[in-house]
């Protein structure tokens, strides 16, 4: 009795086991690549036509790189009723589940990239990365050039999962200005705080003075007494009942970044 | 001069004794065992020397017959020529407690904080310039005996009902003061006196002229009534809250009286005349060209208060030293879309402005003496004896303030009731932060138009332009990022403008104009 009931756990576990690979198992038979190593895939879907069979046999080389850290896709469209930032996150949802990975995707229906990260991906590619990743190849995309657009993403993924660095000139540029405005600041307050004259307030000034003060044969003597009718349950809010403050609806949790071209 | 009865020599207050001090023959005198016959005449006099400062009018008394080779109020390196004069006696004296080397000591610790004042104002030479100097204070003296009757009440909630009973809270009410100091110096600024106050008055002893004869003693300038009704005020608010605290009166709500007259009525306050009384202060000033900045210890408990002059090169060279961390912190965890980038430097540049408006209304009342009633009656700008009220500029600041509350409040209404979307809502804060900058601007003008030589002016317009800037990108949602770090860079530049604006008029705050007493004839900008 005991076997049959292990065997039907254990029939039961490797069926959930199996349904919850379901995504990876889909991914698997459209990926053009799966990395022996670490089982993670490679995805390119150009439905807007964009790229060339050449170029995306160049994209596939550098993604097949970076399928060493987590899954990598790259999806055009040529249509979408929604957000590109919403597209993305569906379709990440649908193809990688919450297993590391990212994805860049060029919209050609509202003239936007965006890159989304998950995963271990997302510990070293967060929201400002993307922005800077996005910010450095927008320009290609603007003049057409698709292929160097998601070729310069793919290249400056890979060099931060490497552990290199990538170009932010503005940024730097920006934070400098920033740096020399906040530094004069914090010198002002420090300034200001210095010189400061504090002002002693009454009970200081009267605590050195000679002074007395006495209240003679002190009493209380009894007017007359009012009351008012105020019933307790009309100030409260004796709500009862269990209220939930709901978790916005099951968002995934990973950093996107994008732009428009 | 008072000479010494054994040798003739040349007797001085010597603090750590309390005595008078013959160095020649070391000697030391009980300094109400030594007058003068000119220490004591008709009508409450005594005489003494003045010496005045040829450049400034700046008067000051001294016992010694030595002229004094600068002048402590403009900081002018003059021979100041010197008369004898009949003053009045005060009726009394607060002895110098701290010497010199105390008051240097204090003075050096609180300068070990200060890190952008000039160099020669830390200087140990010029620290040595601290001089002792007896300020004149008038001592308002009130009594408040009479009948008390307050309203007093208490409430207690019993059930679904509040029982409020009512009581007269009576007794009788014996109140003394027997001094309560205002500065009588209109050389020795309010914020000054204000801030180097408590003098104890514990240590007060009658005046004799000879605790003078080492040191120096302002003249009283400002009449006895001047203060009168900032000191009942002080006197009627203390009593009051006394009575409130008064173990049989502590446990009822006690009615409240908010007007002055009111209080002196209910209070029985009445004025029981004024001491003349002097204090001991070591005072130094630091001349910068037409400005002076004055250093003051209370001579009785070692307090300092000091003007903090600027070296703006200092402070430059010190923030962009400080530019350098910062500008690693930022790399490290700022890194913001360009068009957020926009939004957060406007923020700042706001911020920024309102910096510079507050210090234009500093700068404002301090030229116009608004918070000093003893140089406005002066100066004869003011006849009125009332007590001090808030100036004009103060409701021009609380208009601004209104103004940038009501523009805060109706966005967050606005942003929350239409549920905006990100785009619309980066609209709408450049919106505000513009509708602010314009009645930053709007206000400030005001304020600027009043002061003469001041310098800069264009930051409020330029913080209006680059935000409107702002705006226009927010609207205009151009696809390269090149337009939003050039608005980016053009709002930050402003913002640096401005703040150059505030730290080049520190200064005008920090120091003061050069003193001019009731002078005839000499440079008046000198």
């Amino acid at each position: 009795m005991h076997n049959r009931i292990r065997n039907i756990f254990g029939g039961m576990l490797m069926v959930t086991v199996f349904l919850l690979s379901v995504p990876i198992r889909v991914l698997a038979g459209q990926a053009v690549y799966t990395n022996p190593d670490t089982d993670y895939c490679v995805i390119l879907e150009d439905d807007a036509g964009i790229l060339t069979e050449t170029d995306e046999a160049s994209l596939e080389e550098i993604m097949r790189e970076i399928s060493v850290y987590g899954n990598v896709g790259l999806k055009t469209i040529s249509r979408n009723d929604t957000t590109a930032e919403k597209y993305l996150e569906e379709y990440y949802r649908q193809k990688f589940g919450r297993d590391s990975g990212i994805i860049f995707l060029i919209d050609m229906d509202n003239r936007k990239i965006w890159l989304r990260s998950d995963g271990n991906i997302q510990r070293t590619i967060k929201g400002a990365e993307l922005d800077t990743i996005a910010d450095n190849c927008y320009r290609f995309a603007s003049r057409g050039d698709y292929f160097s657009c998601a070729e310069e993403a793919f290249s400056e993924i890979k060099a931060l999962l490497e552990g290199r660095r990538i170009a932010r000139p503005m940024k730097y540029g920006s934070n400098a200005l920033l740096a020399v405005i906040l530094a004069m600041l914090i010198n002002y307050c420090l300034l200001k705080w210095g010189d400061r004259k504090e002002i002693p307030d009454r009970k200081k000034l009267l605590s050195k003075m000679k002074y007395h003060i006495r209240v003679v044969n002190p009493r209380a003597e009894f007017v007359r007494t009012t009351k008012r009718y105020v019933p307790k349950s009309s100030g409260g809010s004796d709500s009862s009942g269990a209220g939930s403050s709901g978790g916005g609806g099951g968002g995934s949790s990973g950093s996107s970044g994008g732009h428009s071209f | 001069m008072y000479e010494c009865p054994n040798c003739g020599g040349n007797l001085k207050f010597e603090i750590s004794s309390q005595k008078l001090y013959c160095a020649y023959c070391d000697t030391r005198l009980d300094p109400y065992a030594v007058t003068r016959e000119t220490d004591a005449l008709e009508g409450g006099l005594y005489e003494t020397n003045a010496f005045i400062c040829p450049q400034c009018g700046g008067q000051m008394l001294s016992g010694d017959n030595d002229a004094t080779a600068f002048c402590s109020y403009c900081g002018a390196a003059n021979i100041l020529s010197s008369r004898i004069v009949r003053e009045k006696r005060p009726k009394y004296i607060i002895p110098f407690q701290k010497t010199k080397e105390d008051c240097k000591k204090a003075y050096a610790k609180k300068m070990r904080k200060a890190f952008f004042v000039p160099k020669e104002y830390k200087d140990a030479a010029f620290i040595d310039g601290f001089r002792g100097i007896y300020m004149p204070y008038w001592n308002y003296r009130f009594s408040q005996q009479g009948e008390l009757s307050l309203d007093g009440k208490i409430q207690e909630s019993k059930g679904d009902y509040i029982y409020t009973s009512y009581y007269k809270l009576r007794g009788e009410l014996d109140a003394v003061y027997e001094g309560c100091p205002f500065d009588a110096s209109s050389g020795f600024y309010d914020n000054i006196s204000q801030a180097l106050a408590p003098f104890d008055a514990a240590g007060e002893v009658d005046f004799t002229p000879s605790y003078l004869s080492g040191f120096y003693a302002e003249v009283a300038d400002v009449e006895a009534d001047v203060y009168a009704a900032e000191a009942r005020i002080l006197v009627n608010e203390n009593t009051y809250e006394a009575i409130k605290e008064e173990k049989t009166f502590r446990k009822y709500e006690v009615q409240e009286h908010c007007s002055d007259a009111k209080l002196t009525e209910f209070l029985h306050t009445k004025s029981e005349g004024e001491d003349s009384v002097l204090y001991p202060v070591w005072f130094m000033s630091y001349r910068n060209g037409d400005r002076v900045a004055y250093a003051v210890v209370n001579g009785q408990t070692g307090k300092v208060v000091a003007d903090m002059p600027l070296d703006v090169k200092k402070y430059l060279l010190t923030s962009l030293a400080l530019a350098v961390p910062v500008f690693f912190l930022l790399n490290l965890f700022l890194t913001l879309r360009p068009i957020v980038l926009i939004t957060v430097c406007a923020v700042l540049q706001m911020i920024v402005s309102l910096i510079y408006y507050s210090e234009l209304g500093e700068i404002s009342r301090r030229e116009t003496f608004a918070d000093d009633k003893a140089v406005l009656i002066k100066t004869k700008k003011r006849r009125s004896k009332k007590p001090l009220k808030k100036d004009n500029s103060t409701n021009e600041d609380n208009a601004l303030a209104g103004g940038i509350i009501l523009i805060l409040f109706v966005s967050v209404i606005l942003s929350f009731c239409v549920g905006l979307k990100t785009e619309w809502l980066g609209i709408l804060y450049m919106g505000v932060l513009l509708g602010i900058s314009v009645l930053i601007f709007v206000q400030g003008r005001k304020k600027y138009r009043k002061l003469k030589d001041l310098r800069g002016g264009f930051g409020l317009v330029s913080a209006v332009v680059t935000t409107a800037v702002g705006l226009v990108l927010h609207l205009w949602k151009p696809v390269s990022d090149l337009w939003y770090y050039g608005g980016v860079w053009l709002i930050l530049l402003s913002v640096i403008f401005l703040i150059t604006d505030v730290i080049r008029n520190y200064n005008r705050l920090a120091m003061r104009k050069l003193p001019q007493f009731e002078k005839k004839g000499g440079d008046d900008n000198a």
